[in-house]
Protein backbone atom coordinates (compact mmCIF):
# COMPACT_ATOMS: atom_id res chain seq x y z
CA UNK A 1 0.00 0.00 0.00
CA UNK A 2 2.69 2.18 0.67
CA UNK A 3 4.45 1.87 -2.71
CA UNK A 4 1.27 2.62 -4.27
CA UNK A 5 0.79 5.68 -2.08
CA UNK A 6 4.33 6.66 -3.29
CA UNK A 7 3.57 6.31 -6.90
CA UNK A 8 0.31 7.59 -6.84
CA UNK A 9 2.65 10.94 -5.71
CA UNK A 10 4.89 10.80 -7.85
CA UNK A 11 1.94 10.25 -10.94
CA UNK A 12 0.29 13.86 -9.20
CA UNK A 13 3.60 15.53 -9.34
CA UNK A 14 4.33 14.96 -12.46
CA UNK A 15 0.71 16.01 -13.34
CA UNK A 16 1.65 19.05 -11.67
CA UNK A 17 4.48 19.75 -13.73
CA UNK A 18 3.00 19.12 -16.83
CA UNK A 19 -0.04 21.57 -16.00
CA UNK A 20 2.26 24.28 -15.06
CA UNK A 21 4.22 24.06 -18.40
CA UNK A 22 1.27 24.21 -20.26
CA UNK A 23 -0.18 27.01 -18.80
CA UNK A 24 3.67 28.86 -19.12
CA UNK A 25 2.40 28.43 -22.93
CA UNK A 26 -0.59 30.94 -22.47
CA UNK A 27 0.14 34.35 -22.90
CA UNK A 28 -2.20 35.41 -20.16
CA UNK A 29 -0.35 38.63 -19.49
CA UNK A 30 -1.36 39.60 -22.96
CA UNK A 31 -4.93 40.34 -21.72
CA UNK A 32 -4.19 41.66 -18.18
CA UNK A 33 -0.77 43.20 -18.04
CA UNK A 34 0.65 42.28 -15.15
CA UNK A 35 3.85 39.75 -13.91
CA UNK A 36 3.04 36.84 -12.17
CA UNK A 37 -0.11 36.19 -13.84
CA UNK A 38 -1.37 32.40 -14.17
CA UNK A 39 -4.36 30.61 -14.72
CA UNK A 40 -3.46 27.84 -11.70
CA UNK A 41 -4.28 24.54 -13.31
CA UNK A 42 -0.85 23.65 -11.15
CA UNK A 43 -3.30 24.35 -8.01
CA UNK A 44 -5.92 22.12 -9.63
CA UNK A 45 -3.56 19.12 -8.31
CA UNK A 46 -3.26 20.66 -5.07
CA UNK A 47 -6.86 20.67 -4.55
CA UNK A 48 -7.09 17.36 -5.96
CA UNK A 49 -4.60 15.93 -3.68
CA UNK A 50 -5.60 17.58 -0.38
CA UNK A 51 -9.65 16.11 -1.51
CA UNK A 52 -8.70 12.81 -2.53
CA UNK A 53 -5.25 12.32 -0.33
CA UNK A 54 -3.18 13.06 2.84
CA UNK A 55 -2.48 16.75 3.67
CA UNK A 56 1.02 15.45 3.96
CA UNK A 57 1.04 13.84 0.50
CA UNK A 58 -0.39 16.97 -0.86
CA UNK A 59 2.29 19.08 0.63
CA UNK A 60 5.13 16.68 -0.80
CA UNK A 61 3.86 17.08 -4.25
CA UNK A 62 3.65 20.81 -4.08
CA UNK A 63 7.39 21.45 -2.98
CA UNK A 64 8.43 18.62 -5.49
CA UNK A 65 6.12 20.28 -8.46
CA UNK A 66 7.55 23.77 -7.24
CA UNK A 67 11.35 22.83 -6.66
CA UNK A 68 11.28 20.91 -10.02
CA UNK A 69 9.75 23.73 -11.97
CA UNK A 70 12.27 26.10 -11.17
CA UNK A 71 15.00 23.96 -11.81
CA UNK A 72 13.24 23.61 -15.35
CA UNK A 73 12.21 26.86 -16.48
CA UNK A 74 12.52 29.64 -13.82
CA UNK A 75 14.92 30.96 -11.27
CA UNK A 76 15.81 31.29 -7.57
CA UNK A 77 13.06 34.21 -7.01
CA UNK A 78 10.46 32.36 -9.10
CA UNK A 79 11.11 29.36 -6.58
CA UNK A 80 10.67 31.42 -3.73
CA UNK A 81 7.56 33.28 -4.94
CA UNK A 82 5.86 29.88 -5.85
CA UNK A 83 6.76 28.59 -2.46
CA UNK A 84 4.98 31.15 -0.55
CA UNK A 85 1.94 31.53 -2.87
CA UNK A 86 1.58 27.67 -2.80
CA UNK A 87 2.16 26.73 0.54
CA UNK A 88 -0.29 29.84 1.33
CA UNK A 89 -2.53 28.48 -1.01
CA UNK A 90 -2.56 24.85 0.72
CA UNK A 91 -3.01 26.05 4.13
CA UNK A 92 -6.07 28.11 3.28
CA UNK A 93 -7.21 25.44 1.14
CA UNK A 94 -7.09 23.08 3.45
CA UNK A 95 -8.36 24.68 6.16
CA UNK A 96 -11.79 25.45 4.25
CA UNK A 97 -11.69 21.99 2.79
CA UNK A 98 -12.78 20.82 6.41
CA UNK A 99 -16.20 22.81 6.49
CA UNK A 100 -16.62 21.86 2.53
CA UNK A 101 -20.30 20.27 1.34
CA UNK A 102 -22.15 22.40 4.28
CA UNK A 103 -20.23 26.11 4.32
CA UNK A 104 -18.34 25.72 1.32
CA UNK A 105 -17.94 24.08 -2.46
CA UNK A 106 -14.74 23.47 -4.38
CA UNK A 107 -15.49 26.22 -6.03
CA UNK A 108 -15.17 28.87 -3.40
CA UNK A 109 -12.28 26.84 -1.95
CA UNK A 110 -10.20 27.14 -5.83
CA UNK A 111 -11.15 31.03 -5.23
CA UNK A 112 -9.59 31.47 -1.87
CA UNK A 113 -6.61 29.09 -2.47
CA UNK A 114 -6.06 31.36 -6.10
CA UNK A 115 -6.43 34.57 -4.15
CA UNK A 116 -4.22 33.01 -1.06
CA UNK A 117 -1.59 32.24 -3.89
CA UNK A 118 -1.54 35.80 -5.06
CA UNK A 119 -1.19 37.18 -1.57
CA UNK A 120 1.80 34.83 -0.86
CA UNK A 121 3.56 35.70 -4.12
CA UNK A 122 2.97 38.90 -3.61
CA UNK A 123 4.32 39.03 -0.14
CA UNK A 124 7.49 37.10 -1.22
CA UNK A 125 8.38 39.46 -4.22
CA UNK A 126 7.83 42.50 -1.25
CA UNK A 127 10.56 40.64 0.64
CA UNK A 128 12.92 39.35 -1.98
CA UNK A 129 13.02 43.29 -3.84
CA UNK A 130 12.61 44.74 -0.49
CA UNK A 131 10.19 47.34 -1.73
CA UNK A 132 6.52 47.99 -1.43
CA UNK A 133 5.73 48.89 -5.25
CA UNK A 134 5.00 45.21 -6.16
CA UNK A 135 1.76 45.51 -4.17
CA UNK A 136 0.08 47.76 -6.65
CA UNK A 137 -0.45 43.83 -8.93
CA UNK A 138 -2.16 42.41 -6.11
CA UNK A 139 -5.58 44.28 -7.10
CA UNK A 140 -5.74 42.83 -10.62
CA UNK A 141 -4.30 39.61 -9.53
CA UNK A 142 -6.68 38.90 -6.98
CA UNK A 143 -9.30 40.03 -9.17
CA UNK A 144 -8.16 37.49 -11.48
CA UNK A 145 -7.94 35.06 -9.18
CA UNK A 146 -11.78 34.99 -8.92
CA UNK A 147 -12.29 33.32 -12.50
CA UNK A 148 -9.06 31.42 -12.16
CA UNK A 149 -10.11 29.54 -9.07
CA UNK A 150 -13.59 29.05 -10.28
CA UNK A 151 -12.35 27.56 -13.50
CA UNK A 152 -9.79 25.18 -11.49
CA UNK A 153 -12.68 24.17 -9.15
CA UNK A 154 -14.75 22.93 -12.30
CA UNK A 155 -11.82 20.97 -13.15
CA UNK A 156 -11.25 19.52 -9.89
CA UNK A 157 -14.47 18.94 -9.20
CA UNK A 158 -14.94 16.90 -12.40
CA UNK A 159 -12.16 14.89 -12.16
CA UNK A 160 -12.88 14.21 -8.29
CA UNK A 161 -16.83 12.78 -9.94
CA UNK A 162 -15.01 10.89 -12.65
CA UNK A 163 -12.46 9.32 -10.73
CA UNK A 164 -15.02 8.01 -7.94
CA UNK A 165 -15.99 5.40 -10.27
CA UNK A 166 -12.45 4.12 -10.12
CA UNK A 167 -11.23 4.00 -6.75
CA UNK A 168 -7.26 4.40 -7.54
CA UNK A 169 -6.99 4.95 -3.60
CA UNK A 170 -8.49 1.60 -2.52
CA UNK B 1 -15.96 9.57 -1.74
CA UNK B 2 -18.55 12.09 -0.98
CA UNK B 3 -20.58 13.59 -4.01
CA UNK B 4 -19.54 16.78 -5.37
CA UNK B 5 -22.38 17.45 -7.47
CA UNK B 6 -23.91 19.99 -5.34
CA UNK B 7 -22.69 23.27 -6.24
CA UNK B 8 -21.82 27.21 -4.56
CA UNK B 9 -22.44 26.51 -1.15
CA UNK B 10 -23.21 30.62 0.84
CA UNK B 11 -19.42 30.27 1.93
CA UNK B 12 -18.72 30.83 -1.83
CA UNK B 13 -19.45 33.71 -2.14
CA UNK B 14 -18.42 35.28 0.69
CA UNK B 15 -15.45 34.19 -0.40
CA UNK B 16 -15.52 35.97 -3.56
CA UNK B 17 -16.92 38.91 -1.59
CA UNK B 18 -13.98 39.14 0.54
CA UNK B 19 -11.41 38.16 -2.35
CA UNK B 20 -13.24 41.68 -3.90
CA UNK B 21 -13.02 43.60 -0.74
CA UNK B 22 -9.58 42.73 0.06
CA UNK B 23 -8.71 43.46 -3.56
CA UNK B 24 -10.40 47.02 -3.51
CA UNK B 25 -8.16 47.50 -0.16
CA UNK B 26 -5.29 47.16 -1.40
CA UNK B 27 -5.95 49.36 -4.43
CA UNK B 28 -7.38 52.29 -2.85
CA UNK B 29 -4.08 53.98 -0.58
CA UNK B 30 -2.93 53.75 -4.91
CA UNK B 31 -5.80 56.01 -5.87
CA UNK B 32 -5.32 58.66 -2.68
CA UNK B 33 -2.21 58.92 -2.88
CA UNK B 34 -1.43 63.02 -3.56
CA UNK B 35 0.16 63.41 -6.60
CA UNK B 36 3.64 65.36 -5.75
CA UNK B 37 5.73 66.44 -9.09
CA UNK B 38 5.73 63.89 -11.70
CA UNK B 39 8.34 63.14 -14.25
CA UNK B 40 8.85 61.17 -17.73
CA UNK B 41 12.12 59.26 -17.70
CA UNK B 42 12.78 57.35 -21.06
CA UNK B 43 15.72 55.15 -21.28
CA UNK B 44 17.20 53.76 -23.88
CA UNK B 45 20.14 50.84 -23.55
CA UNK B 46 19.97 52.05 -19.68
CA UNK B 47 20.86 55.59 -21.13
CA UNK B 48 18.84 58.60 -20.33
CA UNK B 49 17.41 59.74 -23.89
CA UNK B 50 14.94 62.56 -22.20
CA UNK B 51 13.80 63.53 -18.71
CA UNK B 52 9.88 65.77 -18.80
CA UNK B 53 7.90 67.18 -15.92
CA UNK B 54 4.51 66.50 -16.50
CA UNK B 55 2.04 68.92 -15.97
CA UNK B 56 -1.93 69.54 -16.47
CA UNK B 57 -2.06 70.04 -20.18
CA UNK B 58 1.07 69.58 -21.69
CA UNK B 59 0.53 67.62 -24.47
CA UNK B 60 3.82 65.78 -26.95
CA UNK B 61 4.16 63.03 -28.76
CA UNK B 62 7.73 61.87 -30.04
CA UNK B 63 9.25 59.59 -31.50
CA UNK B 64 12.44 57.40 -30.07
CA UNK B 65 14.52 55.57 -32.83
CA UNK B 66 16.49 52.45 -31.60
CA UNK B 67 19.64 50.95 -32.38
CA UNK B 68 18.56 48.35 -34.35
CA UNK B 69 16.22 50.58 -36.42
CA UNK B 70 13.32 50.21 -34.23
CA UNK B 71 11.14 52.91 -33.55
CA UNK B 72 8.79 53.92 -30.03
CA UNK B 73 6.31 57.06 -30.03
CA UNK B 74 5.23 58.04 -27.31
CA UNK B 75 2.71 60.31 -25.87
CA UNK B 76 2.26 62.59 -23.26
CA UNK B 77 -1.11 63.55 -22.25
CA UNK B 78 -0.90 65.83 -19.07
CA UNK B 79 -0.18 63.65 -16.36
CA UNK B 80 -0.18 60.40 -18.07
CA UNK B 81 2.12 58.74 -21.16
CA UNK B 82 1.71 55.75 -22.99
CA UNK B 83 3.61 54.25 -25.98
CA UNK B 84 0.85 54.86 -28.35
CA UNK B 85 2.97 53.23 -30.72
CA UNK B 86 5.78 50.51 -32.02
CA UNK B 87 6.93 48.42 -34.66
CA UNK B 88 8.17 45.65 -32.46
CA UNK B 89 6.18 42.09 -32.68
CA UNK B 90 5.16 41.88 -29.22
CA UNK B 91 3.26 45.11 -28.65
CA UNK B 92 3.31 44.47 -24.56
CA UNK B 93 5.12 48.23 -24.43
CA UNK B 94 1.32 49.67 -25.96
CA UNK B 95 -0.66 46.77 -24.42
CA UNK B 96 0.38 48.48 -21.13
CA UNK B 97 -1.85 51.73 -22.12
CA UNK B 98 -1.33 54.52 -19.98
CA UNK B 99 0.97 55.27 -17.28
CA UNK B 100 -0.26 58.17 -14.59
CA UNK B 101 1.50 56.81 -11.37
CA UNK B 102 4.89 57.03 -10.17
CA UNK B 103 6.68 53.94 -10.15
CA UNK B 104 4.65 52.44 -13.26
CA UNK B 105 6.62 52.36 -16.43
CA UNK B 106 6.15 50.81 -19.67
CA UNK B 107 8.91 48.68 -21.76
CA UNK B 108 9.94 47.20 -25.16
CA UNK B 109 12.29 45.14 -25.39
CA UNK B 110 13.43 44.81 -28.77
CA UNK B 111 13.94 48.37 -28.53
CA UNK B 112 15.39 48.21 -25.25
CA UNK B 113 13.55 51.31 -24.40
CA UNK B 114 12.22 51.99 -20.72
CA UNK B 115 9.67 54.75 -20.04
CA UNK B 116 8.93 55.46 -16.78
CA UNK B 117 7.26 57.60 -14.50
CA UNK B 118 9.03 58.88 -11.22
CA UNK B 119 8.45 61.23 -8.15
CA UNK B 120 10.35 63.89 -7.12
CA UNK B 121 13.84 61.91 -6.65
CA UNK B 122 16.11 60.95 -9.40
CA UNK B 123 16.02 57.53 -9.83
CA UNK B 124 18.76 56.01 -10.58
CA UNK B 125 17.95 52.44 -8.80
CA UNK B 126 16.88 49.80 -10.79
CA UNK B 127 12.67 48.67 -10.79
CA UNK B 128 11.47 45.77 -9.67
CA UNK B 129 11.20 42.97 -12.01
CA UNK B 130 8.99 39.98 -11.42
CA UNK B 131 8.77 36.69 -13.74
Amino acid sequence: MRIKRIALCGLFTSLALILSLVERMVPLNLVVPVPGIKLGLANVVTLFALTAMRKREASAILLCRVTLASIFAGSVTSFLFSLFGGFLALGVMALLLRREGRWFSLFGISVAGAAAHNIGQVCAAMLVLGTADVLGYLPLLLLTSIPMGLLTGLVCRTVLNHLKKIDIFA
Amino acid sequence: MKDRLRTFRPGDFAVCVLVLLLAAAVAAPFFFVPQGALYLEVRQDQQLVRRVRLADGVQETFTVEGRAGGHNTIEIDGRRVRIREADCHDQVCVRTGWLTRAGQSAVCLPNRLVVKLTGQKASGDVDAIVR
